[in-house]
């Protein structure tokens, strides 16, 4: 990926939309409708998603064609039959006609504007498309002044207004999105992202030179459900979280809170912590003696970042290079999914050369900007949030601690037995929707054929006839990792298909595949199905499952094929206990049940 | 006194038009040039207003007839605004 500073730029977007796709790529199909001239945006969406290294295949409504695309069965937009639709409805159209309606009719802007984007959405959500709305600039018409929030009939009133009900809706429906374009308008300024002269000459509602920022955001929206987004952030200490070298100044000159430029660094780490709270991970890289750099953590008052906040704290005199590596092998994710936070450009350099998939910004000079900076780079969409994002530290942390304890043991087998793990497979159900659509989009590296789907098309697996789904949840001694695996069969004639296969890289090397199978075998072997057919679908995160299928005994069926005969199955022995859980119970409950011992290692 | 609007409006139009060739007379008007569309047009005047560091109004563009009368205009924006 270029530098960031590419991003933002017209000519440099044009040119990359008319470049040819990378078979390799994910491929996302969006459709755009509007009611102003949108052309050069879906250039620039084009040129940002070839940027990203996303195929992006798009259909663009002729213009003003938005009910007529929808609501006609066989409209273009249907036979398209795109993932996701992103609908623009502008202020500026509602803005223009204001004058010639009455005042009831004014009024009631805000109602008639809900109704008709439900009306659309019911529509768009009935035949499984993702939604995106954009929500609605403030066209500052001034008429009443600040008097204009006593009027209920104002522009700007009904426009606020509206923009509440759409986010009422986002919260509400898991297939209803909104691009807050009212959000851009507040951090560039009406001034940058309209042009009077252009809309009223070409009807473009955004100017050009903001229109970049707009694709970015809508771009990266799209391939957030393709598993491409920030999952880690990798933070320096010294001039970074605090102002000052821990090392030197010692904790009661190190700048935080009151004290100097403290505030700005506070405001940092308290930001920090609230992507923390969203479920990315943050893990400390410092050059200090590992003491000096944990004291503020436990002992400073005004620090507002805590030890239990940072999945893993790497403070030492080796090159960031090596801490990074082994902070990836904890976390395990592409380095595409981490981004480096720290002041000194040198060090900045340093990590880019070494690893040229990972986001380092530049940060700015004055640390006062970090947050606004970051904020403005779009690097946090995603395409969920589950209750268990909020766990992931904490998961994390017990993985530094097996981690840290594996050095204790000379033999795998007799670490794996120590670590008492216990598997349990559970059925899709509400309780667990949300995390397994959440991982089948953003896993990308054990996943044998990257199909990706949203919690309402895994609510309709749930209830097919047709399909066995497993959520397998894994704990150890240490605590619980969670959700791990996902299993998706579907029963096709004689053979068990597997549609879906992946797995969380955290608990590789323990046994969980052939856990998996077993059960997988002992499924079919329930319904009477003698074969199981694996795919592998090659992409170009994920290689190290090319032989999975040949590792577990499945014999080469031709095109990516494998197939197991239940009959000729022997059970893998494993050092996981099967839990005996039902869909509802808790994990004590569980262990209050269990009664497995795990099987003798070969 | 030297002056480059030429040479830098000729930049602009290649690098919009994508079209390292392209060369531009007095007369050159948007039917002369291949690729220059409603969005193109959009795209210069975009392009020309932040190279030059002027502003173009609806009603100056809506007038332009050729190129030539386009450079004229840059020009005598520029020595209003007193940008080079």
């Amino acid at each position: 990926m270029e530098p960031l500073e590419l991003e933002l730029d017209v000519a440099a977007l044009v040119k990359l939309a008319k470049r040819p796709g990378d078979e390799k790529g994910p491929c996302i199909r969006a459709a755009v409708l509007a009611d102003t001239s949108t052309q050069l945006l879906t250039t620039m969406l084009r040129g940002y998603a070839r940027h990203l290294g996303c195929n992006l295949e798009l259909f663009e409504a002729e213009f003003d064609q938005i009910e007529f695309n929808v609501f006609d069965p066989e409209s273009p937009l249907h036979q398209f039959n795109p993932e996701a639709v992103i609908i623009y409805l502008s202020a500026e159209r509602i803005a223009h006609n204001y004058g010639s309606l009455s005042a009831p009719e004014r009024g009631s802007t805000c109602e008639n504007l809900v109704r008709r984007v439900a009306g659309l959405y019911e529509v768009l959500s009935s035949r499984g498309y993702q939604t995106i709305f954009f929500n609605l600039v403030s066209p500052a018409h001034g008429v009443f002044g600040n008097f204009g929030n006593k009027v209920a009939w104002s522009l700007e009133n009904q426009i606020r207004r509206f923009n509440v009900e759409l986010s009422r809706l986002a919260v509400e429906k898991s297939d209803f999105n909104v691009y807050d374009l009212a959000a851009l308008q507040a951090a560039i300024g009406s001034a940058t992202l309209f042009d009077p002269k252009l809309y009223y000459m070409s009807k473009f509602a955004i100017a050009p030179a903001a229109l970049p920022r707009v694709a970015r955001g809508l771009a990266k929206m799209l391939t957030a459900r393709k598993g491409s987004f920030i999952k880690c952030l990798i933070l320096d200490l010294d001039n970074t979280l605090w102002g000052g070298v821990i090392g030197d100044d010692g904790m009661d000159r190190i700048q935080i809170g009151e004290l100097g430029l403290g505030r700005a660094f506070s405001a940092f780490q308290s930001w920090l912590k609230l992507m923390k709270d969203r479920g990315i991970v943050l893990a400390v890289c410092s050059k200090n003696e590992e003491a000096n750099a944990r004291e503020p953590f436990l002992k400073h008052p005004e620090m507002v970042l805590r030890l239990e906040d940072i999945a893993v704290f790497v403070a030492n005199w080796n090159d960031k290079a090596s801490n990074i590596r082994f902070i990836k092998s904890i976390i395990d994710i592409d380095f595409g999914a981490m981004a480096f936070l720290d002041d000194n450009p040198v060090e900045r350099q340093l990590v880019r050369e070494s690893f040229p998939g990972m986001i380092v910004p530049e940060l700015p000079e004055d640390p006062s900007e970090y947050v606004t900076f970051l904020a403005g780079l779009d690097l946090f969409e995603t395409g969920s949030y589950t209750a268990q994002d909020a766990q992931r530290t904490v998961e994390y942390q017990a993985e530094v601690k097996r981690s840290n304890d594996r050095e204790k043991f000379v033999d795998l087998a007799d670490f794996l037995r120590s670590l008492k793990m216990r598997g349990a497979v559970k059925p899709f159900s509400p309780f667990n929707i949300p995390r397994v659509a959440q991982l089948t989009q953003r896993s990308n590296q054990f996943n044998l054929r990257t199909a990706r789907y949203t919690e309402k098309q895994i609510a309709e697996i749930a209830a097919s006839e047709s399909h066995v789904a497993m959520a397998i949840e894994l704990r150890d001694k240490y605590g619980d990792n969670g959700l791990i695996s996902v299993i998706i069969l579907e029963k096709q004639a004689e053979t068990l298909f597997l549609d879906t296969w992946l797995m969380s890289c955290r608990v590789l090397g323990r046994g969980v595949e052939q856990f998996v199978l077993n059960t997988i075998v002992k499924k079919a072997s329930e319904l009477g199905i003698n074969t199981i057919c694996g795919e592998y679908i090659s992409t170009a995160k994920n290689g190290m499952v090319k032989d999975h299928y040949q590792k577990l005994g499945f014999q080469p069926a031709g095109a990516n094929r494998w197939t197991l005969s239940v009959a000729d199955y022997r059970e893998y022995p494993v050092h996981i206990a099967l839990e005996a859980v039902t869909e509802n119970s808790s994990w004590q409950a569980a262990s209050r049940d269990a009664t497995t011992e795990p099987a003798p290692a070969a | 006194m030297s002056d480059n609007t030429w040479q830098d409006l000729t930049n602009i139009f290649r690098s919009t038009l994508d079209d390292e060739a392209l060369t531009l007379s007095e007369s050159t008007t948007a039917k002369d040039v291949s690729g220059w569309d409603s969005i193109t047009h959009v795209l210069l005047v975009v392009a020309v207003e932040k190279h030059f560091k002027i502003k173009l109004t609806a009603g100056e563009i809506q007038k332009l007839q050729n190129v030539g009368e386009l450079v004229a205009l840059i020009r005598a924006k520029k020595s209003v605004t007193g940008a080079k």
